[in-house]
């Protein structure tokens, strides 16, 4: 089948990703500028995003918790469910479309006009020099981008729930560290780096091994779009399933 | 000092582009592979540099059998024989003077900022280029990209120079020029250039061996003064 | 239309045509099945992954805030039907087709293909654009609909194997909760974002600068504009339709 195929070589790619992090000394500079670069291209949008997701949910909350006067849970139950679920949901999506497209088009496009053949006539190692310093940024840009997601989406949820429930924001913040366990914050970060390094293999990759000209840059944007999100929707299911059989055997 | 490929054989999904190939260029010749469009001429470079593998035959070069070297012995063949791509290929988020020192910095990495300045600056007056060591690579036009891109693979001080169609898409000034700047860096600094291309013209002006490629093989080896009685109608076409 | 000067005249340029004949019905076709068909398994295969973890999380949380998950069906049928479905099924969209449009039409337009259809006299408008968003808009909204059937089938499927549900029972919860007027505001929504979707791809698609860097640009900025109007509109929605509750 063509698609194990597919799948062998993209683990062979990332074994030599990995390698390459173990033996050489990774280039310091490159490496902080490609950190900065994902997470200024991605920050604004992603707490943009996270303010808008915190407040959808409280407005859809807001009527379902309404009947059972529980109202003043909002907070908690907002931030639970968007550190455990919607935050590294959001992070990913968000991520995939921002620096997953620009970077496997970036790639891509250092592929087809020959900058990648070039580097290693050169005497470089395009994997070195090109790849694992995105890998590693966009993995590292992951926590930092969740926690701005989060914060903002405290905010937009804080917001809509004084708007739409009258709640006030004390009331709104209080709730949540009775609902937010350590389990909670060990899952979300979890799925971030889940999904950190799942997006980060996809778009190198696809990038990487771009092939046809213009045509193929889009082409490898595009597959790197449809893979990452059916593998962040296989990922999210594998790692609540996981963290909730193993949060169940701890607690009981 | 030479470059001898015997056998070749290259295949992509049964398509098979390079049915064995031999060729022997000798120290100092201007040989140019001719060739229609998507003819394996590029694959044939691109195998001597050991971007690609082929699927059998050898290539020696300067006595020493290359074809199965891994990627980071090949490094140290590539400093030999250095390649200038069809696309300039240049870094885009470099300056030029970073984009010209690139090779040198990873294959002479003990030279000083100094010397490298200097060997940068030196390969940039080689292709004509002055002042333009600061602009960045996208800010300079295609033509001086396409030089830039030669200096940047001059630097590194090879013996042999592969060019993958230096002329193709280029205005008939620029490439008359560009034709003259192969010639005259070929005997001044006594390097072998392999040049593939489809220009017969150029390839009459300053070859000094001209090999004609069709369905992955050779049909016709001459130099420019006896080709146009060649037999071979693939050769009359391109001599039109 | 020359260049595209602005997307105010573009977009006005869209939505007159958009309104009035002819529609090229052929190209409607053949758009429908590129991005409501083909769409269909990706569609089916996430949302049934996404009702599964919608189901334990809220299940998980219900036990927090009232110690039991008797209510979990009807409420995660409430937000299935007012949130999961469509915008899920929005964002699949925005990524697969806005990527797809943006890169195909960017192509056209660096291989000098759009001008050569205005040299003949063919609105590229017309062929291209329009076909696309009536496409967009019905296959977001029949997808939709496809995707709130599965989410509630696989939820009903965990219900019934973790939470002790029967089908009857987990139908009846549901019935509680959720009522017709959620599917119809579903798929309101679907249609919305439906029309942001190509209209938004295509401007990049159309406005592609050269080279292969370009068909890169366009590409990620429809991706992103896509997700990001989605998710700024879906608030709109919510808080607007929240007041219909």
């Amino acid at each position: 089948m063509g698609f194990l195929n597919e799948l062998g070589r993209i683990l062979i790619f990332v074994g030599k990703i990995l390698k390459t992090i173990k033996s050489k000394s990774i280039n310091c500079p490159d490496l902080s500028r490609q950190i900065y670069r994902v997470t200024i291209q991605a920050i604004s949008i992603t707490a943009f995003s996270g303010f808008f997701v915190g407040a959808i949910m409280s407005i859809q909350f807001n009527s379902q918790l309404k009947e059972f006067g529980a109202l003043t849970v909002l907070g908690g139950l907002a931030t639970s469910a968007t550190l455990r679920e919607l935050g590294p949901l959001l992070i990913a999506f968000m991520l995939s479309g921002k620096i997953g497209a620009y970077t496997s088009a970036e790639l891509g496009t250092m592929r087809v006009t020959e900058q990648i053949d070039a580097m290693r006539c050169l005497g470089t190692d395009p994997i070195e020099h090109l790849v694992v310093p995105r890998f590693i940024a966009i993995v590292l840009s992951s926590f930092i981008l969740l926690l701005v997601g989060l914060l903002s989406s405290i905010i937009g949820g804080a917001a809509l729930g004084k708007i739409v429930g009258g709640l006030s924001a004390q009331e709104y913040f209080n709730a949540i560290p009775h609902f937010v366990t350590g389990w909670s914050i060990a899952l979300g970060l979890f799925k971030c780096l889940s999904f950190g390094i799942l997006l980060a293999t996809v778009c190198t990759y696809k990038g990487y091994f771009t092939q046809g000209g213009a045509r193929g840059v889009g082409r490898s944007v595009i597959s790197t779009a449809l893979i990452t999100m059916v593998g962040i929707v296989v990922v999210d299911w594998f790692t609540s399933y996981l963290a909730r059989s193993l949060e169940f055997l701890w607690t009981s | 000092m030479s470059l001898e490929i015997k056998k070749l054989e290259k295949k992509f999904s049964n398509l098979k582009v390079l049915d064995g190939i031999d060729l022997k260029v000798s120290g100092g010749e201007i040989v140019f592979i001719l060739g229609r469009s998507g003819t394996g001429k590029s694959v044939l470079l691109k195998s001597i540099v050991g971007l690609l593998k082929p699927d059998s035959g050898e290539i020696w070069i300067d006595e020493e059998e290359v074809s199965h070297l891994s990627e980071e012995k090949y490094v140290p063949i590539r400093k030999k024989c250095g390649m200038v791509f069809q696309h300039p290929a240049l870094f885009d988020s470099l300056s030029v003077f970073e984009n010209v020192a690139f090779g040198v910095r990873r294959h002479f990495s003990h030279y000083s900022e100094e010397k490298i300045k200097s060997v940068v600056l030196e390969s940039l007056s080689l292709v004509e280029l002055y002042g333009v060591e600061n602009k960045m690579a996208f800010e300079i036009s295609y033509g001086m990209q396409k030089r830039v891109s030669l200096a940047r693979t001059l630097a590194i001080k090879p013996r042999y120079l592969l060019f993958d169609e230096p002329t193709t898409g280029l205005d008939p000034v620029i490439t008359r020029a560009i034709n003259k700047l192969i010639w005259r860096l070929s005997r001044k600094l006594k390097v072998t250039a392999i040049v593939v291309s489809h220009d017969m013209q150029c390839a009459l002006e300053i070859s000094d061996r001209i090999v004609v490629l069709d369905q992955g093989q050779i049909v016709e080896e001459s130099n420019p003064q006896l080709i146009r009685t060649s037999k071979v109608p693939l050769v009359q076409e391109f001599l039109a | 239309m020359d260049e595209l000067n602005s997307f105010e005249t573009y977009f006005k340029d869209v939505l007159r045509r958009t309104l009035s004949p002819p529609w090229r019905k052929k190209e409607v076709v053949i758009q429908l099945d590129a991005i409501g068909v083909q769409s269909v398994p990706i569609i089916l295969f996430s949302i049934s992954f996404a009702a599964v973890v919608t189901i334990m999380e809220y299940a998980y949380h219900m036990k927090l805030v009232i110690q039991t998950a008797n209510m979990v069906p009807g409420f995660a049928a409430l937000l299935i039907l007012r949130e999961l479905g469509c915008v899920i099924t929005a964002l699949l969209l925005a990524s697969k087709v806005g990527a797809g449009i943006s890169a195909e039409i960017g192509l056209m337009r660096i291989t000098e293909q759009i001008e050569a259809l205005r040299l003949l006299q063919i609105d590229p408008i017309r062929l291209l654009v329009v076909p696309r968003v009536l496409a967009t808009i019905l296959s977001a909204m029949a997808l939709t609909v496809l995707a709130n059937g599965a989410c509630v089938f696989f939820s009903m499927l965990m219900s019934i194997s973790n939470l002790s549900y029967s089908m009857g029972t987990y139908f009846s919860a549901m019935n509680r909760f959720a009522s017709f007027k959620d599917l119809i505001l579903s798929l309101i929504k679907a249609a919305v974002f439906g029309f942001v979707i190509p209209i938004v791809s295509c401007y990049y698609g159309l406005s592609c600068e050269d080279g292969a860097q370009g068909v890169g640009r366009a590409t990620t900025l429809a991706v992103v504009t896509n997700a990001i109007s989605i998710i700024v509109l879906d608030f709109i929605l919510t808080w607007l339709f929240s007041h219909l509750y």
